[in-house]
């Protein structure tokens, strides 16, 4: 015992030694890596290079159309047209939720993104959630579905030029506690407690997302695997039962700053994050009108509080970017049911949010069809619906294009 | 006719070619000036600035002229980009508002290196200082508004005149630049306090926070009286100082029948009367702090504020109104009924004839079968049974179920178990609001409810609103988050939504608080005698307040502004009256009423 406490004490002063002068975490292998800098900050690197996210959420549905329809298979070739314009605004990654029932076509659109403008992709799969039939992380057979699928996809795309990191699952822990896509099993219904109950369901999910990242990890070792959560909700479990993915992806919305969230991330989960939804809705649930000005003002403090949160910054040096939600508005959410609603940009807020200050009044201030920071209208223009970038778009793109390694101010 | 007549003088003494420098100067402003309106009406400021341009290279322009067109070429450029982000032209504002900055900046600077100050003067660094922000440099704006706050209270001080104050204040106001407004004013207080006016210069300031409240920027308002505070409570003696304050905290207030302009700015100008006299505010004042707490939510407070009333005031309706009023708080926000019904308890006892009484009777009878306790319960009905009304038919209806040994409704019993039965609250955040929170008998009040749960992230539960008690004239549709509604009985009135959340339910209470305005005006009268107008308020209202207005038309017309008053009419015929409300000024109740006079 004796014996291999010194091994450990001189394996420890050793790399502390080494930290001085180089990283103490590195996968130099690795096509896409995260190290851990000797001030404990992370960075990532992609060919070798540091790389921050400035992404994009990237679901561009065509008015009139929905979820359902498969952009990645439209002739007019949307993301070639969008792509010359994220090139220009600085954006170098976009987030796919999905790819698609024509992965060809979804490869080649990863490829076309990438060899034009230099785009990378994250990719990901939401692990059944919002499927039907409805997940049971509980269930062996499902679970083996899900990761035959997975696995499907990472074999399919992992070569692929342009791909960054495979994102599993979106706001799946929104179930732990029951209410949203619930799911069971005698076990967990056994417990007496509501609170027994949701730690058994978040125990067993990170489990599982976290055999699969080992599962990807031994066919593709070139790209990053995440944990998508929603909020920060279950992260504490997800340290004990998810300790293999690289890295956390994670959705938030909390008005102009993202206030302790970075701070909580390095306490309970201690990996770096990707944001892979942040933003701002275009439109004013209080004044009933657009509003580009709250949304461009709001998305540059957004921006503004990661940078410092990033390594270098004044923070909590654990953010690595994110992907602004998103890039078109999308006209079909407020009623997924009602084709006709899909032609009409409707103004109904789903969902409130109180830090988004300028229309907290309204209750529900978050306008699910205006997200955009490029606004669609019906005039076509090359076969597609004509982009009009917003404020937000020549906002970001200054902050964006701006000089890459411009000094950061140094922490206290 | 003034410029006019400049431009007719500028004309002859061009004619005379007389080297009249000053008179050159008013000309070309005068004709910069109407080029500007001219070409900013159309929206043509490339072209105005591609003639600005030409102006600038002719050879005959002094210094002084020249420094004049690039003031107007700044003005341009600044609106310009104004314009272009009005129309959302974001590709040209920001393919153009750097170059454009700089050179404003610069224009702008030189004006005010050369100039001694004036109103261009500010304009100018007004620009510059706008021209610094758009370009997010902020310890070079912070620099700008610096000098520009020193130069309009230069020129302020200098003129004496408030015009170049009021307007920037005014465009600091429009542009929500708070924090620079309240330097403006810190610098402007500062002058104010050097200055030896006194009195008259602090009220200064009091008149320009009122013009900004009838003008309806309550914000700005707000800004100015906080300075107005300050000064008024060095430079008046006490206790006129506070009464000056105090008279600040009234305007905000909430006045049950008007909706308040901030309750809680009110609450805060009181707090700073506590600063400086923890005494000051006693007896009915306390009752309206309470009153402007309780709508905003702030229990704790209010139960103090209406205890400090109790015990600075001589009994009378009002003290009623409190202890039930405190009786609601301890019942239904601090959820411990028992020391709620110590509350009404006493108002039964001190108050037996009120419809306090009534109201308290009741509740508390209900509660006493909820838990059981029937002979209690028995007792408060009885009190009821024999009268009249709203409470006395409900009372009926109970004793009816005791006896026929039925347990109480699900409208009545829910809410009761949801409040007193749940041991454990979510993260789930409810709110209750009644608009307005003090109504007349048939007028309508708006009932809001909502829940959002704190923890869930995006992705928010979908609620299910059921609602209790008294909701008055409406019954509100299954999941409704409000409705409107109308009372036909006076009295306070709990109205309760419960929402199901992840781990059971919740429930949260309020109370409208409906008054009858009762007329009273014999139906049929004889010429010569007279006649006797009455009007009052049920429950007791704070009836001081208010503004009695009697309008009647018939034979002949009459107005009268009290609340009681007596007329001997010597025209027979049908006569129409009105009786209006107002508070501060405004309407806030009335009722029509009809008589016949008779030979």
């Amino acid at each position: 015992m004796k014996i291999t406490k010194i091994i450990s004490i001189c394996l420890l002063v050793a790399v502390s030694g080494c930290a001085r002068v180089q990283p103490v975490r590195q996968q130099e292998q690795k096509e896409v890596s995260i190290r851990q800098l000797e001030d404990g900050d992370y960075r990532m690197f992609v060919k070798g290079k540091p790389f921050v996210v400035k992404g994009v959420c990237y679901a561009p549905v065509p008015i009139g159309k929905s979820h359902l329809y498969n952009f990645m298979c439209d002739q007019a070739k949307p993301w070639m047209t969008d792509g010359e314009l994220m090139q220009d605004m600085g954006i170098n990654t976009i987030r796919l939720y999905h790819s698609g029932d024509q992965p060809a076509m979804c490869r080649q659109m990863i490829e076309d993104l990438y060899t034009n403008y230099g785009i990378y992709t994250i990719l990901g799969h939401d692990l059944g959630f919002w499927d039907y039939p409805p997940p049971n992380y509980a269930d062996e057979e499902f679970l083996e579905q899900v990761t035959a699928d997975v696995l499907k996809m990472v074999e399919f795309f992992k070569d692929t030029p342009g791909i960054l990191m495979w994102n599993l699952g979106n706001e799946n822990n929104y179930s732990f506690d029951g209410r949203l896509n619930p799911w069971s099993s005698p076990e967990i219904e056994a417990m007496e407690s509501f609170r027994e109950k949701s730690e058994a369901r978040a125990r067993m999910y990170y489990t599982f997302v976290n055999d699969l990242a080992l599962e990807i990890k031994k066919i593709d070792p070139n790209h990053l695997v995440s944990l998508g959560n929603g909020e920060t909700v279950g992260l504490r479990m997800a340290a004990d039962y998810s300790p293999d993915v690289d890295l956390l992806g994670c959705i938030v919305y909390r008005g102009k700053v993202f206030g302790n969230f970075f701070k909580e991330v390095r306490r309970k989960f201690d990996k770096p994050v990707v944001l892979t939804e942040f933003g701002c809705d275009a439109y004013n649930a209080k004044r009933d009108e657009e509003d580009q000005n709250n949304q461009a003002l709001y998305l540059k403090s957004q921006w503004e509080d990661m940078e410092k949160n990033m390594a270098g910054g004044k923070g909590s040096g654990n953010c690595l970017g994110g992907a602004i939600f998103e890039w078109t508005d999308e006209w079909w959410k407020t009623s997924e049911s009602d084709r006709d609603s899909w032609h009409v940009h409707d103004t109904t807020a789903g969902w409130g949010v109180g830090a988004y200050a300028f229309d907290a009044e309204a209750g529900k201030n978050m306008n699910e069809e205006w997200f955009g920071i490029i606004a669609l209208s019906p005039e076509l223009e090359d076969g597609l619906n004509k982009r009009t970038p917003r404020k937000a778009y020549f906002v970001l793109r200054e902050m964006w294009t701006a000089e890459e390694d411009k000094p950061k101010e140094k922490k206290d | 006719m003034k410029r006019l007549t400049l431009r007719l003088a500028g004309a002859f003494l061009a004619l005379m070619m007389l080297p009249a420098a000053l008179s050159a100067q008013s000309d070309l402003t005068e004709q910069l000036r109407e080029k500007t309106r001219e070409y900013f009406q159309a929206h043509r400021y490339e072209d105005y600035l591609a003639w600005l341009n030409g102006l600038r290279k002719e050879k005959d322009l002094s210094e002084e002229q020249k420094l004049s067109v690039d003031y107007y070429s700044a003005l341009a450029k600044s609106r310009y980009l104004e314009y272009l982000e009005q129309n959302e032209d974001w590709a040209k504002y920001y393919e153009l508002y750097h170059q454009l900055d700089q050179e404003i900046i610069a224009a702008a600077e030189a004006i005010v290196a050369t100039y001694p100050v004036s109103d261009l003067v500010v304009d100018s660094q007004y620009l510059a200082w706008q021209a610094r922000l758009r370009e997010d440099e902020s310890e070079a704006a912070d620099a700008a508004f610096d000098k520009l706050s020193a130069l309009i209270i230069d020129l302020t001080t200098t003129t004496g005149d408030l015009t170049k104050f009021r307007e920037t204040a005014s465009a600091l106001s429009r542009r929500s630049r708070n924090a620079e407004l309240n330097v403006l004013f810190d610098r402007f207080t500062e002058s104010i306090e050097e200055s030896a006016d006194g009195k008259e210069s602090v009220e200064m300031l009091a008149e320009l926070a009122a013009g900004y409240l009838d003008e309806g920027n309550t914000e700005t308002a707000k800004t100015i009286y906080r300075h107005y505070i300050e000064l008024a409570a060095r430079r008046y003696p006490k206790p006129e100082s506070l009464e000056k304050i105090k008279a600040v905290a009234d305007r905000f207030r909430h006045k049950g029948l008007k909706p308040d302009l901030d309750a809680v700015f009110a609450e805060e100008v009181y707090t700073e009367i506590d600063g400086y006299d923890p005494g000051f505010i006693s007896g009915r004042d306390s009752f309206r702090r309470a009153f402007n707490l309780e709508v905003t939510s702030d229990f704790n407070r209010a139960v103090q504020e209406y205890r400090n009333f109790l015990k600075t005031s001589e009994p009378g309706i009002m003290s009623a109104e409190a202890n039930v009023r405190l009786g609601n708080i301890a019942f239904y926000e601090e959820r411990d009924p028992e020391a709620g019904l110590v509350y009404y308890e006493k108002v039964i006892s001190d108050y037996p004839d009120t419809i306090y009484a009534d109201f308290c009777s009741y509740e508390t009878g209900v509660y006493y079968q909820w838990r059981d306790q029937l002979e209690p319960a028995r007792e408060h009905y009885n009190r009821l049974a024999d009268g009249e009304g709203l409470y006395a038919v409900a009372a009926r209806e109970r004793l009816e179920e005791m006896q026929q040994e039925e347990s109480l409704p699900s409208g009545i019993i829910r809410p009761l178990e949801l409040l007193f039965s749940m041991e454990d609250l979510s993260s789930v955040i409810m709110s209750l609001e009644a608009i307005p929170p003090r109504a007349l008998t048939g007028s309508e009040v708006v009932l809001s409810g909502s829940a959002q749960d704190f923890s869930a992230g995006t992705i928010q539960p979908q609620f299910n609103y059921e609602w209790f008690r008294e909701t008055g004239t409406e019954v509100p549709e299954t999941n409704a988050t409000n409705f409107t509604t109308t009372y036909p009985v006076p009295g306070p009135k709990p109205v309760c939504f419960s929402i199901q959340a992840m781990d059971g339910e919740e429930v949260i209470c309020r109370w409208p608080w409906i008054h009858l305005l009762r007329i009273s005006v014999p139906e049929k009268q004889v010429v010569s005698q007279a006649v006797e107008f009455k009007a009052e308020l049920l429950p007791a209202f704070d009836a001081e307040e208010l503004d009695w207005v009697w309008k009647i038309e018939g034979p002949i017309k009459l107005f009268n502004g009290t609340r009681e008053f007596s007329r001997v009419f010597e025209s027979s015929g049908i006569y129409a009256g009105e009786l209006t409300l107002l508070l501060d000024g405004a309407v806030v109740a009335s009722r029509k009423f009809e008589f016949e006079i008779t030979e």
